[in-house]
């Protein structure tokens, strides 16, 4: 995820609703269409899986994000069907769910639900850990007079790890960009969503000889002070 | 470093003249005109290019944000007047994993992010690219010796298609050639701006690809194919076993055995009579090992079902052990570079600011005809 944040910027990615993935790659719909569903496709597609979800018990409670909507290969399926598989987030659990549409029938083919799956971020959860992390002092600190020159970007850190504190945690690792080529060494930042809390990473990954010879533990957390 | 300028400066000088001229001239070779009404995605290439055709691809493409770019069909034809057949129904990169030595961060750069893919530029497309859409690029290319016999000899030509993700900090190149001998080669290159913060902590780039190879019909028969030789012997043979007993589950690419993947449609026969088939042929610089049990093996066979698309699922998709001989069977591979930094990444331009990039490393596999053609193709 990559967004330069600014106040135009943001009031669009609200108005674009819940997929971040819903920017064309090509200004031409005819061809887009090729590759991605239509923005109608998309707006009728995250509105049809809600239904099915709760059906399967999968709704739960708290918050459920539906992320993107993107065309998926049936080969079963009749030529010229517009398949879309919808991609949505549930809180609790850490659950990814994959809902997989024929938009020309407006029928769901099938519900996939997997714990700890790696899903990407909606605009407004990107959204929610930058502005946590901007509320930080010691964010703000840090990045000193570097503030109003960063992009933010995030990248969803995932665990797998029963015994690390992140499992199960919906975790954003934010970097600032400083244009056009160069990225801020510090700070490192982690939001973690499901909290809510703001963490740093005080431990040094600057020089080369700190890793060698190093006994490492499978998915150790490594080093974060939570504030 | 005087004398190293001197005698590299005296390298290329030597090389310079060594050459002859023809070959320090680019000469871009001709994409076969698409055919009129064609779909946006699909790219037909005939061979040699620019000549009388003799082989060629037909096939299409897809792209997508946390997708990248991937084939949805690809298709091989022997001879002008042959059909196409079958050989790809769907090959993509299903995820790319990027753990740090340390333990975290853990990345897994598609399904993990909403990345696009970054417009093609001047310097992407070179002397002889093409831009077959804003995001995507094409090359018609000569792959140098396709075969030598003493002075006697062919070279190759290929169609690349490539983009590239841009994965925050990192970029991934994504590349799929389509040769003229029927074989495809997969390829995921990692390059771009170290991870802030950690700019040197070792990680490894895992390309995790789902690959439906589809040959001439959706049910073919998938083995494994190894060679085996004791050091206490003169002698080596190689055994083709059904994948994993027939059933849905795994199997590892083991150094000394040169571990590959067979899919045969054993229905459709060349003139010889022999089955066709396509051999995966790994281009391993090691394989990744990590916590997460999809990466506890190297290649994966399940039953064709459009809801599987998570590779971190692998291990629940095979639970159920569905048959995959005679079924139609799906492939996922894992494949990977091991980075650990070094000064040609970058610098640190000042206590908080690195700048530099690091050079490209690929990894990926091949797939290759057997007994597609019923003798040298080619070849006079």
């Amino acid at each position: 995820m990559k967004r330069i944040i600014s106040l135009p910027v943001l009031l669009a990615l609200a108005l674009l609703g819940p997929s971040a993935a819903a920017v064309a790659q090509t200004s031409d719909p005819a061809i887009e269409s090729a590759f991605t569903p239509t923005a109608a496709e998309r707006e009728r597609a995250i509105g049809l899986p809600g239904e099915a979800i709760a059906q399967r018990g999968l709704r739960g409670n708290g918050p459920l994000y539906h992320i993107s909507a993107s065309l998926y290969q049936d080969k079963r399926a009749a030529a010229g069907d517009r398949m879309v598989l919808v991609t949505s987030y549930r809180y609790e659990g850490d659950l990814g769910i994959f809902s997989f549409l024929n938009l020309s029938r407006g029928t769901v083919e099938a519900v996939r639900a997997v714990p700890h799956a790696a899903v990407h971020l909606s605009a407004a959860e990107f959204e929610l850990a930058r502005s946590k992390a901007f509320a930080d002092s010691q964010v703000i600190a840090q990045l000193g007079d570097y503030r109003d020159k960063v992009i933010v970007e995030a990248m969803v850190s995932h665990s797998s790890y029963e015994r690390d504190p992140w499992f199960g945690h919906r975790v954003v690792r934010l970097l600032f960009k400083l244009p056009p080529d160069s990225y801020l060494v510090n700070p490192i930042v982690f939001v973690d969503l499901t909290t809510g809390q703001v963490l740093i990473d005080q431990v040094t990954h600057t020089n080369h000889l700190s890793r060698s010879n190093r006994e490492i533990t499978p998915a150790a957390a490594p080093g974060h002070t939570h504030k | 470093m005087r004398a190293l300028n001197t005698l590299l400066l005296g390298l290329a000088t030597t090389c310079a003249l060594a050459l002859p001229a023809a070959a320090q001239v680019s000469r871009c070779l001709s994409a076969t005109p698409q055919p009129a009404g064609a779909p946006p995605n699909q790219i037909v290439q005939d061979f040699p290019a620019g000549s009388t055709a003799q082989t060629g691809w037909r096939i299409t493409y897809g792209r997508g944000v946390a997708e990248g770019l991937y084939i949805t069909s690809a298709e091989f034809r022997r001879s002008p007047s042959e059909p196409y057949i079958t050989v790809l129904k769907e090959a993509r990169l299903a995820d790319i994993f990027a753990p740090y030595d340390p333990g975290q961060p853990r990345f897994f750069d598609l399904t993990g992010f909403n990345f696009a893919l970054v417009p093609v530029s001047t310097v992407d497309l070179g002397a002889c690219g093409t831009r077959v859409d804003p995001v995507v690029v094409k090359e018609i290319r000569d792959r140098e010796m396709l075969w030598k016999n003493d002075t006697a000899g062919k070279r190759g030509q290929e169609l690349v298609i490539w983009a590239t993700l841009d994965a925050s900090n990192y970029n991934y190149i994504m590349r799929y050639a389509f040769q003229d001998d029927g074989t495809i080669t997969f390829r995921i290159g990692a390059t771009a701006v170290n991870l802030p913060g950690h700019e040197l902590v070792p990680h490894t780039h895992d390309g995790l690809w789902k690959i439906d190879v589809d040959l001439a019909s959706p049910n073919n028969k998938v083995d494994v194919v190894r060679r085996l030789q004791s050091e206490n012997s003169f002698q080596a043979n190689f055994v083709v076993q059904p994948f994993n007993g027939g059933v849905e589950g795994y199997e590892d690419w083991v150094a000394d055995e040169f571990t590959e993947v067979r899919i045969t449609n054993p229905n459709v026969t060349n003139a010889n009579g022999k089955p066709i088939s396509y051999d995966l042929k790994p281009w391993q610089h090691g394989v990744p090992r990590h916590f997460e049990p999809f990466s506890h093996h190297d290649f994966w066979v399940t039953q064709y079902d459009p809801t599987e698309t998570l590779y971190q699922d692998l291990p629940n998709y095979v639970s159920n052990r569905q048959p995959i001989t005679s079924n139609d069977a799906v492939i996922w591979f894992q494949t990977s570079t091991y980075h650990i930094p070094r000064d040609e990444d970058g610098t640190y331009v000042s206590p908080n600011v690195w700048r530099g990039v690091a050079l490209t490393m690929y990894s990926g596999f091949d797939l290759k005809p057997r007994n597609l053609f019923n003798t040298t193709p080619y070849y006079p």
